[in-house]
């Protein structure tokens, strides 16, 4: 099996929005792996319900809801940390092909539009969309906008690049 | 010689096989959350049923005494916050549980005649009658036990439970319809002057 964007690589704004993206989305099932065994732990703030918040509020916002509304029709902890670590594994694996295809560019300007909206979202006053009192909200977003910003950078110095290359001449003629 | 690469995929990989093992150990092999130690016949005041737990028979409403009964409808259902009978309806708080223990209620009520069990409010809590005999019932809060200030999880079931995230409402219902009659916004509702605000007044005085 192949798996996708290497530590040890090159990282672009993109590659590591993609992770921080992967790594938020594992929190919650290292969080409930660990209380479902010490279950005293899920009543009280630690460092451990700090970073499940930090997790939850990482992730894209239609995602935590998507999943939090998983948790409360389904009722289980165990199904939507699962769930929510397969659809990371799949992103990141889908990711890493488009962001190394043809249409790599692209994606990124993607990719940056979504977070853009993503963190313009939170900003709305709907209440559906906060996150209602965890306490990592800042962090994540000072975490998503620093990925955003990673983004356009490398996107201008691509076309910055792209400007100062020579034109081909016609040599040949 | 090439070194292996260790990706962000796989650590997720690993991440999910350690999670399947743990919660295979946890929840599902020896259930850390399981309550089925507790054995307790809890009669209903002004009725002939009780709420029973029981590890050798199915929870549930039973009819009867605690030596001779037989099973109404199967479910988790709630004794201590308050049930009420009118008619045929017994209006009941519904207990589910999630894998790792936090509780949520629901108001149901239970049609005797055809044993049949209609949900009425999600994430409410019945807490009895007020004096001119109406349903009091709390919606939009969850369970004092899971301590809901401190955790997590439940900020995490109030990310997808609108009643939850608008704060808790105390609902006056009408015990032979099930329908609201009026509703008041009450930030204090699990605190000591509840009965004396709401159970031990009128709705008439409440309005006021």
């Amino acid at each position: 099996m192949k798996f996708g964007v290497s530590i040890r690589g090159r990282l672009t704004g993109a590659d590591l929005a993609v992770r921080i993206v992967q790594i938020a989305a594992a929190l919650p099932l290292l969080y409930v792996a660990i209380v479902s065994g010490w279950l005293s732990l899920a009543t009280r703030k630690t460092v451990l319900s700090y970073l499940f918040s930090l997790g939850v509020c990482t992730i894209p916002r239609p995602v935590a809801l998507g999943a939090a509304a998983l948790y409360r029709h389904a009722g289980g902890e165990v199904l939507f940390s699962m769930v929510l670590v397969a659809a990371a594994l799949l992103y990141g694996l889908w990711m890493n092909r488009l962001l190394r295809s043809n249409h790599g560019r692209r994606v990124r300007v993607i990719l940056a539009v979504l977070i853009g909206l993503d963190l313009i979202a939170r900003f709305l006053p709907l209440g559906f969309l906060d996150a209602f009192g965890l306490s990592a909200e800042l962090p994540a977003f000072l975490l998503r906008a620093g990925c955003l910003v990673l983004i356009l950078l490398d996107l201008r110095a691509e076309k910055t690049a792209e400007n100062s290359r020579p034109a081909p001449t016609n040599s040949g003629a | 010689m090439r070194s292996p690469k260790l990706s962000v995929n796989a650590l997720l990989l690993m991440l999910l096989i350690f999670g399947g093992f743990t919660f295979f150990i946890t929840v599902f092999l020896i259930p850390v959350a399981d309550r089925s130690g507790i054995n307790t016949f809890n009669p209903i005041e002004g009725t002939p049923y009780a709420i029973h737990y029981s590890s050798l028979e199915p929870n549930g409403l039973y009819e009867g005494t605690e030596n001779v009964h037989s099973l109404v409808i199967p479910g988790d259902f709630g004794f201590d916050w308050g049930a009420a009978l009118e008619g045929e309806r017994l209006y009941l708080n519904e207990y589910t549980a999630s894998d790792l223990g936090v509780m949520h209620s629901d108001l149901v009520c239970v049609d005797l005649t055809t044993r049949e069990k209609t949900a009425l409010l999600s994430d409410a809590i019945l807490r009895g009658r007020c004096a001119s005999g109406e349903l009091v019932c709390v919606r939009g809060v969850l369970l004092p036990a899971n301590e809901p200030e401190t955790n997590v999880l439940c900020r995490f079931y109030g990310l997808a439970a609108p009643g939850v995230r608008d704060g808790a409402e105390v609902l006056f219902l009408d015990p032979a319809t099930g329908e609201i009659l009026y509703s008041v916004r009450d930030d204090e509702t699990m605190g000591d002057g509840f009965d004396g605000r709401y159970l031990e007044r009128t709705l008439t005085e409440v309005r006021g």
